[in-house]
């Protein structure tokens, strides 16, 4: 029986299945090493590993180019936790939150302003400062924004998201090399992250991130923004998205805060209910404001606004 | 792995299953159906919702209604019919029972597939009492037909008769050659791509877009995109189901199954009654067969039609849902069919095909969006974006369907053009031909990709 005549289909389907299969085995150890680190051999096929790795542009054919192997390698060395740490202790940002900053933050004048405030502010996020800026108009047509679903702490500099005049990408590092001085830049991200790292990884990386826009933008004010809630109900039937654990990475970022240039906005405050948890009321979804309450979010930062006399 | 769009069923649990079954000589295929579906319906409970506990529900209405089908059998007269009446009694209990638990109570006590086996079961008992089915059927027959993997979770309800034509499964009948069982698993692959591919790159991105509305608050939609709204809803379901029925059509005639049609291009329909007769088809000949018929159908007077048909689309409404928002669907149904048989009937040839066709493209996305939200308050926030006659909504931007057209303009675009029926006729005719081949093998391929990528991470489809 000719099996490419019989059923050309079924064969070519078991054929390929088997050649991507004895591909990922023999480079499951080198150029996707970083992706077999997870794989649970009962819950998926082999091949899975190596899907997700051509997802993130590493190719099989990759395997016979040593260089990329090696580079590979050295990547995978590059972005171990404890080098970030280590890096990162001796950062300025993080530098100051030993000096008494619980004292600081009792200090904090916090003023009332309008939307003209925000003209010169830049906002960085994810899905829901997308949302903001789809559904608060006072702040959309005032500021600018930097945001995009699924963005994370790790990906939010290197990202190629935006576009200059001319319709080329580029990420926000080079948008905020080049574009005019901003007064305030306010970020919102670590809902995505959830899942990955630690507390102190988050943090670090996090640390890392304002350090690079600090230096980019020296003058501007640095709003961080406390991760928002999500509601009870995703709260108690969720082990990531869990408000103890957002809880947990929100208080280490607060610590970011110099109370000088770089504030913490506890932003939580405007969408609580009692408990600490997203009102259900607000969010359809559990985890995202409806368009209906970003309102609650913009009238927050219109009243807890930092201006320099 | 209770779903076919799963690469544990695709690439574990299928080709072992079917190595298993032809391998296996001709006596013993039956119990290896039976014995493969059992595992397949029990590894899936545990790792859907954890519900293993119920697997005793399929497993005992199995034996009893097998039990009750050969009594049936055995007696005459009114004694017989006694008994089919209770037996349905028995089985349509079950069903109403575990609907209400499921949603007053907690919504894992549903048995998985429990609306399919049961109309099943019920057609069986009803088909014996008829004399439809010939010769005694033996326990494991029965068995296997009531639980039998590819239609288990989700239909199509085949009948009895469909099952036992298929001649891999009885001794001494003329064997399959290897050449034409590995025909079989040819031809059920094809199908079973092309419902994969619908699924996994059609129904499952509608669905994001369907989300993202409910994320935005139905309050909150501009007109537009409440009308895109309802055209993504009516097609991730409708590409869902169709896709799931290709499937599990697919792994049918890999088995030496007869293709059971479930949808027959149904928005080509010129009238909702006929819509009705070509979506979920399965379902609607069950009503048919087993309910308005036996009530006397369409040849009793105008009001008992009228009732009939009424019976029907309120049983049709809880079938698919206790919450009363599938009984206001059901009944929305009902009004427009009688309004088609009593009226639109009696117009001139061309109003009434261009009656016809608004009913089936513009009413049928309305109703579904009836079918989809179950809160009362929610559905008319929704209706009033649709109809913007009665205030503005609230936050809404007024360019949000320009940005979502930009991301899913693609994919709604291959939707509607799909809904032709020449595009599908196309692959069934031309199906043996290596281009289409080739394309279904590239089709393949990329729906594995989708779902690989979004194989135990959930954020791929869903990122914040």
């Amino acid at each position: 029986m000719n099996c490419f005549k019989t059923c050309p289909l079924v064969t070519g389907v078991v054929v390929f299945s088997i050649i991507i299969s004895a591909v990922t085995f023999v480079a499951k150890g080198s150029i996707y090493a970083d992706y077999s680190s997870g794989y649970d051999p009962a819950e998926q096929p082999l091949f899975v590993v190596m899907i997700k790795g051509i997802s993130d542009g590493v190719m099989p054919w990759q395997i016979f180019d040593k260089e990329s192997v090696a580079a590979r390698n050295e990547d995978s060395n590059i972005e171990d936790v404890a080098a970030i740490l280590g890096d990162v202790s001796g950062n300025d940002v993080s530098g100051n939150d030993g000096s008494g900053s619980e004292e600081a933050a009792e200090e904090v004048q916090f003023k009332e302003v309008t939307d003209d405030y925000f003209a010169d502010a830049l906002f960085i996020g994810d899905s829901r400062t997308v949302g903001l800026s789809e559904y608060c108009e006072g702040l959309d047509e005032q500021a600018t924004f930097y945001a995009k679903v699924s963005l994370s702490i790790h990906s939010v500099l290197v990202n190629d998201f935006l576009k200059d005049e001319e319709g080329k990408k580029m990420t926000v590092d080079e948008a905020l090399e080049r574009d005019e001085p901003y007064g305030k830049i306010y970020i919102m991200l670590g809902l995505n992250e959830m899942g990955t790292g630690t507390t102190e990884t988050f943090v670090a990386k996090y640390a890392e991130v304002v350090a690079r826009i600090r230096e980019l933008q020296p003058d501007a004010i640095i709003y961080i923004q406390s991760i928002m809630h999500v509601t009870e109900h995703k709260s108690s039937n969720d082990k990531i998205f869990t408000n103890e654990r957002i809880n947990e990475r929100n208080e280490a970022l607060s610590h970011l805060a110099n109370n000088v240039d770089i504030f913490y906005l506890d932003m939580n405050e405007a969408v609580d209910d009692e408990n600490g948890n997203l009102l259900e009321d607000l969010s359809t979804d559990d985890i995202h404001l409806k368009a209906s309450s970003y309102e609650r979010w913009h009238q927050y930062l219109l009243h807890h606004a930092i201006v320099k006399d | 792995m209770i779903s076919f769009s799963n690469l544990t069923f695709i690439f574990r649990f299928l080709p072992a299953f079917l190595i298993v079954f032809y391998v296996a000589p001709v006596k013993f295929r039956t119990w290896t159906l039976l014995l493969g579906s059992l595992i397949f319906y029990a590894v899936g409970s545990v790792d859907s919702v954890g519900n293993i506990k119920l697997f005793p529900v399929l497993l005992g209405s199995v034996v009893v209604n097998y039990l009750f089908a050969r009594a049936v059998r055995g007696v005459e007269g009114k004694k017989k019919k006694v008994l089919l009446a209770f037996i349905v009694m028995i089985d349509a209990f079950m069903l109403v029972e575990f609907k209400l638990l499921g949603q007053f109570v907690d919504k894992n006590l549903i048995p998985i597939g429990i609306s399919f086996y049961t109309f099943k079961m019920i057609s069986f008992q009803a088909d014996t009492y008829n004399g439809k089915i010939d010769s005694k059927p033996l326990f494991k027959d029965v068995a296997a037909y009531f639980c039998m993997f590819p239609q288990v979770v989700s239909g199509p309800i085949m009948r009895f008769s469909d099952y036992s034509d298929n001649l891999e499964l009885i001794p001494g009948a003329a064997k399959s050659s290897k050449e034409e069982i590995f025909a079989h698993i040819e031809d059920g692959l094809k199908y079973f791509v092309v419902g994969l591919g619908m699924k996994v790159l059609l129904a499952d991105h509608y669905a994001m877009l369907w989300k993202e509305i409910g994320t935005i608050g139905y309050e909150s939609i501009s007109t537009p995109f409440a009308w895109i709204g309802a055209v993504t809803y009516s097609l991730q379901l409708f590409y869902d189901f169709w896709g799931y029925s290709l499937m599990s059509s697919g792994i049918a005639v890999m088995l030496g199954f007869p293709f059971v049609v479930n949808f027959d291009h149904p928005y080509s329909s010129k009238s909702v009654s006929e819509f009705y007769r070509r979506w979920h088809a399965t379902l609607g000949s069950w009503f048919r067969d087993y309910i308005y018929i036996p009530m006397g159908g369409s040849r009793v007077g105008r009001i008992r039609i009228i009732f009939n048909l009424l019976v029907v689309w309120l049983v049709t409404g809880f079938w698919h849902g206790v919450t009363l928002n599938f009984i206001l669907w059901g009944l929305i149904l009902f009004v427009i069919i009688l309004c088609e048989r009593f009226v639109v009937s009696k117009l001139p040839g061309f109003l009434k095909s261009i009656v016809g066709r608004f009913n089936v493209l513009i009413l049928i996305p309305l109703t579904w969006v009836i079918f989809a939200i179950s809160d009362a308050e929610m559905l008319l926030n929704y209706f009033k974006r649709l109809f913007p006659f009665f205030g503005a909504g609230i936050a809404v931007n007024s360019n949000d369907y320009i940005k979502n057209l930009g991301i899913y303009g693609g994919l709604l675009a291959i939707g509607l053009v799909l809904l032709v029926p020449h595009v599908f006729k196309f692959f069934e005719k031309h199906r043996k031909n290596p281009l289409i081949i080739i394309c279904l093998f590239a089709l393949f391929w990329v729906s594995v990709y989708s779902l690989a990528n979004s194989a135990g991470n959930p954020f791929m489809y869903f990122a914040f």
